[in-house]
């Protein structure tokens, strides 16, 4: 090839080269520049030769140049620069390779520069800069412990939340090695061996997603949730997040515990509203009864006064008094209650005969026995004398005697009053209608009842209250009973005294 | 001459309820049958000499309650057709009474006027015993 078309091939390649290039004299003044320096500075190559950067650029971009070109002359090497130039659209970014060209006597004569404009690369750069922090602002700010490991185990990326949740030291992440942080974690898994199992099948199938729950010695559980990371359509590695559920578990199993606490507390809570809907329904039947007697005698009276004799009269004051009694006993009843509900049985213990006591209640009870056309036996051979609350144990023999005038059929009832070892003893025994089985468990409850509310009125109360008061005394109440046979209260009291009394005649 | 005044019939358990409504309906000249129970009130019933006008009748009571009163009054063709008036107390009284079939209610305590109006509405006085 001759020399002058050498040159020409070199002015082709340097003109149809994507870079800027020019040629200037240490001066600063220019030799050559190509093609691509015509177009993007409007400027022909016969027109800048012996003209300078002044002249083409402002003087800050002019001087900038100028330094660069005078430290190559200076170095006498070349130089990789980054340099910018405002172009028609704004500024550029580029960067610039300057070298020295030497004279045959190997002196510095001029400066080449090689400009290649990387603005858009800058600006992807950027843009990369841009997501890499907002992905690290994201990683770091959630509320999961993630963990990222590459194709061959290496930990790729992990953020802090993760080291918390797994409490894994620094030491062992420094490692970057999944299977020493994996050795690490297993000690605190409750099931480490199907954890490991897990973890191995998915390291075995990279596409695979999943999710699982892990349970901790210390009570904790976290959600695991596993993806493979892409890179195109390639699977790269893994992403592990972990997330502590323990409290959204705790208070899980916490409802879960009320919900059966709740449940098992209802049918009780219904039963309680059940028996005390029952208990008001029966108060205000036993209650209007006397009233309602009471009420049509009055009125009566008032009504006809002129017309009844005076025996007429008297049995109407006589009635009406029996039901003034009646409701007192009646009021007296559901006071006790609410006071033994209150925990207020107070004693007043006095030395009394619990013979005579069941003496007078017999007597009380007389009209009533004989109206029930039912014989009363009271058997007592001698008193028996304790320091007892009189008041209650006549309320106690009140209860039971009364009960078997209810329930007895009309049959004879037997009253015993004895003592033997230290032990009063209280007897009532019927022959009427008896307690089935099934009812006996419940019998001394408050208001239950051994029979129907359609059938037998009372409160509900009376064995209750009985018990209650025995109890007090430290005594003990049971009953034995045959359904159509009839039934047997005994009650037993210590005689907490110097003995019995002498008896007399 | 035979007397036949009709009477009214009472079925309560409670004494003191028979004597009270006896002595208020008495002296305004009615006659008056009295049960402790349905079984009693049955007997009873069947024996009487004189017709009844009124069944006056308590729902609970121990032997044969109200119900069963009512059930076997309404299966005996003689006495299925004699009015029932409901002697009782409770928020469901009026649901007995459409239940039972009865001609009405009381409820206790009763007014003597609502009885005397209540008797009054079904049977005669007597105009002998009649003070």
């Amino acid at each position: 090839m001759q020399v002058e078309s050498f040159e020409k091939v070199l002015q082709s390649i340097v003109d149809n080269a994507t870079a800027v290039i020019y040629v200037k004299a240490v001066d600063g003044r220019y030799l050559m520049i190509n093609q691509r320096y015509e177009d993007l500075f409007h400027v022909a190559r016969d027109e800048i030769i012996g003209k300078t950067d002044y002249d083409i650029f402002s003087k800050p971009q002019a001087d900038a140049f100028r330094a660069n070109d005078e430290r190559v002359v200076a170095e006498g090497h070349p130089i990789e620069l980054d340099e910018q130039v405002f172009q028609d659209d704004g500024l550029h970014e580029y960067i610039s390779l300057k070298f020295p060209l030497r004279g045959n006597d190997g002196r510095v004569e001029a400066v080449c520069g090689i400009s290649t404009d990387v603005s858009s690369r800058k600006q992807a750069q950027d843009q990369l800069q841009r997501s890499l922090s907002l992905l690290e602002a994201t990683i770091e700010s959630t509320a999961d412990g993630i963990l990222v490991v590459d194709r061959v185990g290496s930990i790729v990326r992990y953020n802090r939340r993760f080291v918390e949740l797994w409490r894994i030291p620094d030491a062992v992440l420094a490692t970057h090695d999944d299977a020493a942080a994996i050795a690490f974690v297993l000690d605190q898994l409750a099931d480490p061996e199907a954890f490991l199992a897990k973890v191995r099948s998915l390291y075995a199938s990279p596409e695979a997603s999943s999710y699982d729950k892990l349970s901790f010695k210390d009570g904790r559980t976290f959600e695991r949730y596993s993806q493979p990371q892409r890179l195109g359509g390639d699977v790269v590695g893994r992403v592990w997040s972990f997330r502590d559920v323990s409290a959204r578990i705790h208070a899980e199993q916490h409802r879960d515990h009320l919900l059966a606490d709740e449940r098992e507390a209802r049918p009780l809570a219904e039963e309680a509203v059940r028996v005390r809907d029952d208990f008001l329904s029966v108060a205000s039947h036993e209650l209007r009864t006397p009233v309602a007697s009471l009420m049509l005698v009055i009125q009566s009276l008032e009504h006809r006064l002129d017309r009844f004799d005076i025996d007429k009269v008297r049995w109407a004051v006589a009635n009406a008094s029996r039901q003034v009694e009646r409701l007192g006993r009646l009021i007296d009843s559901l006071l006790d209650v609410s006071r033994f509900q209150a925990g207020k049985l107070e004693l007043k213990r006095d030395f009394v005969d619990l013979a005579a006591i069941a003496r007078d209640v017999v007597d009380q009870l007389a009209d009533q026995a004989v109206r029930l056309n039912t014989q009363v036996t009271l058997s007592s051979d001698r008193p028996v004398i304790g320091r007892w609350d009189g008041f209650r144990l006549e309320q106690a023999a009140t209860n039971l005697l009364s009960n078997a005038l209810k329930f007895g059929l009309s049959r004879p009832v037997a009253v015993k009053v004895s003592a033997a070892d230290g032990i009063a003893r209280l007897t009532v025994s019927d022959h009427g209608i008896g307690i089935p089985e099934a009812l006996r468990p419940r019998l001394f409850q408050r208001f239950s009842r051994g029979v129907s509310a359609r059938s037998y009125g009372g409160l509900g109360l009376g064995l209750y209250i009985t018990r209650l008061v025995v109890e007090a005394h430290h005594g003990t109440i049971g009953v034995t009973s045959e359904e159509g046979q009839g039934s047997t209260f005994t009650v037993e009291l210590p005689i907490d005294m110097a003995g019995e009394i002498a008896t007399s005649p | 001459m035979i007397d036949a005044t009709p009477s009214v019939c009472i079925i309560d358990d409670d004494a003191d309820i028979r004597d009270s409504i006896r002595f208020a309906l008495e002296i305004e000249g009615y006659h008056l049958i009295e049960a402790v129970d349905g079984e009693d009130a049955l007997t009873r019933l069947h024996s009487s000499d004189r017709p009844i006008c009124l069944i006056l009748l308590d729902l609970m009571m121990p032997g044969m309650n109200g119900w069963e009163f009512r059930r076997r009054q309404l299966a005996d063709p003689e006495l299925a057709g004699i009015p029932v008036y409901l002697i009782s107390g409770g928020r469901e009284l009026p649901h007995h009474a459409v239940e039972l079939q009865a001609r009405g209610y009381l409820s206790k305590p009763v007014a003597l006027t609502a009885l005397l109006e209540t008797v009054g509405q079904f049977c005669h006085r007597d105009q002998q015993n009649r003070c």
